[in-house]
């Protein structure tokens, strides 16, 4: 019952039982929150904190010592230097998790007070918010709340040692569900801003299908990524695989091999008209750049974006946070206007390079009346010149199109592309390269697209003196299945999966789209919610923007400066550890103890100072006198109301000449 | 900062001196709940963390430090609710010796509540955490330290707890209407009964005390005497009894605060005194032991010569309040 009645300082944190009773239960909670950065971390530091935390479990079996001050702080500085060493070039936000998971593999061993473990658990929950930086998914999202209820049931047992775990658990979950209502609204009404007080550092981040140039040729292995670029839902049908193609960038220089996209001329061009309209809402994914997606043509362009000549949307604000914007397409247009100077640009090519494939445009389509066929020709060639679709081609040379056009005849979209845009130019059509998504995959269970990293693809727009750019895709007279069937379709090797686990293979997919559809509806409303949202959201309960902003910033003032002030109380709370100054009185009570101690008379630490008198007097009858007299005044002037300073004098004086001769 | 919420808070908001009458029930608005060090620690994290959430627009970041700080909101009342409505039935406390421990026993009863991990304590080091099951009484120990004889009045009881999650701090201020006897502290020295006298009022130096006839057995009182405990009864079960004496010789002995002879000549009159009655008091404790007849005499009063523990307790209780009846 008497739980912390004082006790002597155990020598190891294994004698104390309260260590025992939290020992394992912190640890569990510094893993479960570590447990997201694994991949991240370098693999000597994941080593590290598994190994310390294995001795750790391990001597509290056997019995094996814990180091000491001086081990635990060597071990600290070899941590902060390989950290130093591994980090040297660039301290970021990973060098920042390198450190706290050294810091959480080293604490447990120290948690000898009740201090020390609240920190302890304090570090889990900062673990934790660190791996939100990560990645916004679900799954991250569902984890998160397990780790900070597991986290929580950590620090209640660290309050209450005497509780069975279960039971803490249990009241973890309770206060979290009692806690889930006050944290919808404040997530709904927290004032948000638009852009940022710092900057955004690079941070994770997929790798994206494609950039903002292109060089065929150059990279022989295509990044397979099936990470989600975007997803869009549809308000009416979803159109066919052949019609999804995703317009982000224009290409219109080439310089030989390279590929660069044409400068950022935004003028208030007209959107092609057309027909057949689509109405739909992309979620996209952040990717650290302004393009956005729409299908081709956009008919109307969300109030977020740029419409620039080359029929390109851009976002007016980088991607760096999951974005929502809707808008729609005709996916019959025409795109007749252009300027005729700029039509002259796009046919020019830089001179003596791919000799031989200028010489084969001209030779295939020698005769050729009009565009439309000469476009047929060339697509022709390319389906019936046994050219195989890869994702793995080998290099090119000097003259890339020249050498894919008649040596290695492999190649993705980018090289079809390109070597279509440079014959097409070749004979004097003006032609660009396209880049963006082409497909994506209907998940049944919600009436969207899922469009991920492997579905980019570059196609071809080409001049048509009538009828303006029309699309053309190479890649499609290669493979046809890579647009009708997606990604996986155009690779022989693709179904392999499916061939050997059929019917496992299905229910998998079906728990995969289902997963997907639950993805996708949280993304749609919680990673999108911001400042737009929010308005809106207020604006459908009936507050209007401006009274509420203006009480929602002083509010935000008011958290930021007493935010600011906790943490100069906190500061001064770490600094200052609450321990108590001795006053003259028990400091020189102290140094009578130890000239006492040194005599061979250690003094317990629950010994009151007249038992301690008493038990040395008893052993040491020749002090018992001094000892009485200076424990009497030391009573005095702990005890009494207002002990004279003549006492006080006194006292100071028989303790420095308190000389007990050793034994 | 524990001793910086602890006092000035506690005093300014303590109302009054008066003390209370048991039982006592810590109603709303004796419960005082206020942040720990940890729980501004902890806010100082969830600040840091909404920093960083705003700059990086990052919704996860808010939902998680709103996840936290909705948490720490929702402890603030199950802390508070674990010491709300306790039950204070009652308190007592044993006489002890100068410089020996004050043990007060509390009886809290639960209530309705099961409450976890509350802690007691007087202005001691000292304190006990326990939990109390919903429905149960449980008795629960504070300490104090008795410096001086006299009457110990115990301060300021504190009942708290930070349960569930230790950031915030919960507590009650207890001023029980309880006052506790200090004996002199016994300093052992020789038995000199100087004055004892005998009833046919002749002096002479005491010499033997009369333990001579058995008068039979009665039941054992916390203090009597352990030599005189009948084990022989005791193991065979019919509990504890101690064995009485009359004193055969019919001699009684006057303990006499004016026999007591003074050990050093620089002391003060103050330190004499109260070393003067701690020898008196070791030596009621001896005569009480040896059964003797003995009476107690002090400047200005007197207690006749009698036996038996109600005996030794009054003579005690003269020598714990001499000269303090101003008090």
């Amino acid at each position: 019952m008497m739980s912390h009645e004082l006790e002597r300082q155990p020598k190891s944190k294994f004698q104390n039982p309260n260590s025992n009773k939290t020992l394992i239960p912190i640890i569990f909670a510094l893993v479960v929150a570590i447990l997201p950065h694994i991949i991240r971390l370098p693999l000597w530091i994941v080593f590290w904190c598994a190994g310390m935390w294995g001795y750790l479990l391990l001597s509290l079996r056997f019995g094996w010592p814990g180091p000491g001050k001086w081990l635990r702080l060597t071990l600290t500085i070899i941590g902060i230097a390989g950290l130093l060493l591994n980090y040297a070039v660039r301290l970021g936000p990973d060098a920042f998790l390198g450190l706290l998971a050294i810091m959480a593999a080293l604490k447990p061993f120290e948690i000898d007070s009740h201090r020390d473990r609240m920190i302890t658990v304090f570090v889990a929950y900062f673990t934790v918010i660190t791996s939100l930086f990560l990645s916004e998914t679900l799954a991250i999202t569902i984890y998160m709340f397990v780790s900070v209820g597991i986290t929580t049931a950590v620090l209640i047992r660290i309050n209450d040692p005497q509780g069975r775990f279960g039971n803490n658990l249990k009241l973890s979950t309770a206060i979290m569900a009692q806690a889930i209502p006050l944290m919808i609204f404040l997530f709904l009404l927290f004032p948000r801003i638009q852009g940022s007080f710092f900057g955004f550092p690079r941070m994770g981040g997929a790798k994206s299908g494609f950039s903002d140039t292109m060089s065929p040729g150059d990279v022989s292995t295509l990044v397979e990524s099936d990470a989600v670029a975007f997803r869009a839902e549809f308000d009416g049908p979803i159109p066919a695989p052949e019609l999804r193609y995703w317009r982000g960038i224009v290409f219109e220089n080439i310089d030989g091999r390279k590929w660069t996209r044409a400068s950022w001329t935004q003028e208030t061009f007209k959107l092609p008209p057309g027909q057949l309209s689509v109405a739909y809402t992309v979620t996209l994914e952040p990717h650290q750049e302004r393009w956005l997606f729409a299908l081709e043509m956009p008919a109307e362009i969300p109030r977020s974006a740029a419409f620039y000549r080359d029929n390109t949307l851009r976002s007016r604000r980088t991607v760096f946070q999951t974005l929502r914007y809707s808008l729609s397409s005709h996916t019959r247009y025409e795109a007749r206007t252009e300027d005729p100077d700029h039509l002259f640009h796009l046919t020019r090519l830089p001179e003596a390079v791919n000799p031989r494939a200028s010489a084969l445009a001209r030779e295939i389509t020698q005769n050729a009346a009009g565009v439309d066929e000469k476009i047929d020709r060339i697509l022709n060639y390319f389906a019936s010149g046994g050219f195989v679709y890869t994702l793995q081609p080998p290099l090119l040379g000097l003259n890339p199109v020249d050498d894919f056009l008649f040596k290695s005849k492999k190649g993705y979209c980018e090289h079809y592309a390109s070597a279509f845009a440079f014959m097409m130019r070749a004979v004097g059509v003006p032609a660009r390269i396209v880049g963006g998504y082409q497909g994506g995959e209907v998940n049944p269970f919600g009436n969207f697209l899922v469009v991920r990293q492997n579905d980019a693809h570059v196609w071809v727009e080409v001049w048509h003196p009538d009828k303006g750019w029309l699309r053309t895709d190479p890649t499609a007279a290669v493979a046809p299945a890579r647009i009708t069937g997606g990604f996986e379709g155009a690779l022989a090797s693709g179904g392999l999966m499916r061939k050997y686990f059929g019917g496992l293979s299905g229910l998998v997919d079906q728990i995969r789209l289902r997963w997907e559809a639950l993805s996708a509806q949280w993304r749609a409303w919680f990673e999108a919610y911001s400042y737009e949202q929010q308005r809106a959201l207020l604006a459908k309960i009936g507050i209007t923007s401006d009274a509420w902003g203006a009480s929602l910033r002083a509010l935000a003032i008011l958290l930021l400066t007493l935010g600011a002030l906790t943490i100069g109380a906190v500061t001064f709370f770490i600094l200052k550890p609450p321990r108590q100054k001795p006053d003259a009185v028990r400091k020189h009570y102290t140094l009578f103890c130890h000239k006492l101690d040194r005599a061979g008379l250690a003094r317990h630490p629950a010994q009151g100072p007249l038992d301690y008198a008493a038990v040395v007097s008893k052993n040491r009858p020749d002090l018992a006198r001094r000892i009485d007299e200076i424990t009497g005044l030391y009573v005095r002037l702990r005890y009494q109301d207002r002990p004279s300073k003549a006492a006080l004098a006194d006292f100071i004086k028989k303790i420095r000449e308190f000389q007990p001769v050793i034994k | 900062m524990k001793r910086l919420f602890k006092r000035p808070f506690g005093q300014i908001l303590w109302f009054g001196q008066q003390t209370d009458k048991l039982p006592v029930t810590f109603h709303h608005r004796r419960v005082y709940i206020l942040p720990t060090g940890y729980g501004l620690l902890f806010l100082g994290i969830l600040f840091a963390m909404l920093l960083g959430s705003i700059n990086y627009n990052n919704n996860l970041g808010f939902l998680l430090v709103f996840l936290l700080g909705s948490i720490a909101i929702v402890s603030m009342i199950h802390t508070y609710r674990n010491l709300l409505n306790l039950n204070i039935l009652s308190i007592s406390a044993n006489p002890v010796f100068a410089g020996a421990v004050v043990r007060l026993e509390l009886l809290t009863g639960a209530g309705q509540t099961h409450r976890c991990a509350i802690g007691f304590r007087m202005e001691e080091d000292r304190y006990s955490v326990m939990d109390i099951p919903a429905g149960a009484e449980q008795r629960a120990e504070v300490h104090g330290r008795a410096q001086r004889r006299g009457i110990f009045r115990p301060g300021r009881i504190i009942i708290w707890s930070r349960y569930p999650l230790g950031m915030f701090r919960t507590w009650a201020v207890l001023k029980p209407d309880i006052s506790c006897l200090v004996y002199p502290k016994p300093v052992s020295g020789p038995l000199n009964f100087s004055g004892a006298r005998k009833d046919d009022g002749s002096t002479d130096n005491f010499t033997r005390p009369g333990v001579d006839d058995f008068a039979g057995l009665k039941s054992y009182q916390p203090g009597d005497a352990i030599n005189r405990i009948s084990w022989k009864s005791f193991s065979r079960g019919h509990g504890m009894f101690v064995r009485e004496f009359t004193g055969g010789s019919g001699m009684s002995v006057m303990i006499d605060y004016a026999a007591v002879r003074r050990l050093e000549k620089d002391w003060d009159q103050a330190a004499e005194v109260e070393w003067k009655l701690s020898r008196m008091c070791d030596m009621v404790l001896k005569a009480h032991v040896m059964n003797a007849e003995y009476g107690l005499r002090l400047p200005g009063f007197a207690v006749p010569p009698d036996k038996g523990d109600r005996h030794k307790h009054r003579c005690l209780k003269a020598l714990a309040l001499y000269g303090k009846n101003d008090e």
